[in-house]
């Protein structure tokens, strides 16, 4: 491709699981955390089946709808820089990276949209349970899309200043970690937006 | 010496964890968190009924608390064999364990006000008994960065058997994350996301209790390493524990 392809392929692991252990840890003690709030949801839900139904219609689905799309999308792009580390290719990496990094950024600005539409139509944190799922949910996980680009942008960064990324951990960790951020939306998005 | 006077640091903290929690569980009668939509009068009288065992468990929390001291000493003082000459996040955890003494103590404080008289205005020991609550359970800020310092500091340690391992750094980092629901009490009355509710109080709390068994038992782990270079001895017995 370039230049870049001189340098030496990374060691990308050929375990079966990606990433090292630890980054496991971290991603396996969030689902719990996640799944308890889904947990916690589907109790409240069955036991208060109208509120649900009725606040969860003032939602903006399409707004939900494209925001899964650009997280799928923001993953696809993770996976072939993963693939272009794979094989050196350096400045394919960073374009891959830049891609993924931009699709977050727009569910960010899309979801913060959303945000304000919502509480523009007078609803909060504390007008019902369902809202107060709605808010914390999803604010929970805008927190972790902001913490997965600041981790992408690490990695391009170190490409931009070192020309490689010499440590393969790195690369697989934050994939995994943003897979990972990724299947939380897509498990996120029917249980509030669609599920009733 | 050296090695002596760190593990008895290490083991303070367990002094903490178990007088700590036998003082406010068992006889503070915080076994279970009141229930925030209580009304006045109903907070009051708990404390009228339990005003002497209040008060004794309440002690024995605030003398307990002090021990926390020490094990966070000691994780600072690991960090800093760690980051040598610029020890900023040793610094940084030094600053952080003494300010978790303090939400360890001033709770129970307020508390003790409360239980100290609790013939005063309904509507004043709840109010009283509400900033002990939001204290304690929302005052993640001071903690929520130690585990995040720990995994900093863990991360660059690039020795042969570091006493933060990786899978433990991430792990901290983890559990950090788990602490954030503890922070929205303020918002609810009720529910799962109040102070007695499974986000608002139990994932916090048994996420501490899990921080702090795993990083005891990595602690100690890396004091009898330390005690084994040292001497030079193959295994810690009373050559090592002399040092």
């Amino acid at each position: 491709m370039n230049a870049a392809e001189k340098l030496l392929p990374i060691p990308v692991s050929s375990r079966q699981v990606p990433g090292e252990a630890g980054i496991w840890i971290f991603i396996l003690s969030d689902m719990l955390m996640f799944s308890l709030l889904f947990i916690l949801f589907t109790w409240d839900q069955t036991a208060g089946r109208e509120i649900f139904r009725e606040s969860q219609a003032r939602l903006h689905v399409s707004m939900g709808l494209i925001n899964t799309i650009l997280l799928l999308t923001s993953s696809w792009f993770v996976v072939l820089s993963v693939r272009c580390a794979k094989q050196a290719s350096w400045q394919w990496f960073s374009r891959f990276i830049v891609l993924s990094i931009l699709c977050g950024t727009a569910f960010l600005i899309i979801k913060t949209v959303e945000y304000i539409a919502v509480i523009e139509q007078g609803y909060s944190l504390l007008s019902d349970i369902f809202f107060s799922y709605y808010f914390i949910i999803t604010g929970i996980h805008f927190l972790h899309v902001i913490i997965g680009l600041v981790a992408l942008t690490c990695l391009w960064r170190g490409v931009s200043r070192c020309g490689a990324i010499k440590d393969a951990r790195l690369i697989e960790n934050t994939a995994s970690y943003w897979h990972m951020v990724d299947l939380l939306w897509i498990a996120i998005f029917p249980v509030i937006y669609l599920i009733r | 010496m050296k090695y002596k006077s760190q593990m008895l640091a290490c083991y303070s903290g367990f002094i903490f964890m178990i007088f700590w929690t036998i003082g406010w569980f068992l006889v503070g009668k915080f076994i279970l968190p009141h229930d925030p939509a209580w009304s006045a009068s109903q907070v009051a009288s708990h404390y009228e009924s339990y005003a002497v065992s209040i008060r004794f468990g309440l002690i024995i929390s605030l003398w307990s608390a002090a021990f926390l001291m020490p094990f966070t000493a000691l994780i600072s003082a690991q960090m800093a064999r760690i980051e040598g000459q610029f020890p900023v996040w040793s610094y940084t955890v030094l600053g952080i364990g003494a300010a978790n003494v303090l939400t360890f103590t001033f709770p129970v404080m307020f508390w003790a006000v409360a239980a100290f008289r609790p013939e005063r205005a309904d509507e004043l020991v709840m109010l009283i008994n509400d900033l002990g609550w939001i204290c304690f359970v929302g005052m993640t800020s001071p903690f929520l960065l130690l585990p995040v310092a720990i995994a900093i500091v863990g991360f660059m340690d690039e020795s042969d058997e570091p006493v933060f391992p990786r899978w433990a750094c991430f792990y901290n980092l983890g559990s950090a994350l788990l602490l954030i629901p503890g922070g929205i009490i303020t918002f609810f009355h009720e529910g799962h996301f109040a102070w007695n509710g499974v986000m608002g109080f139990w994932l916090p709390v048994v996420d501490f209790f899990t921080w702090f068994i795993v990083m005891f038992v990595l602690l100690r782990k890396a004091l009898v390493r330390q005690a084994l270079e040292d001497s030079g001895a193959k295994t810690v017995g009373m050559e090592a524990c002399k040092r």
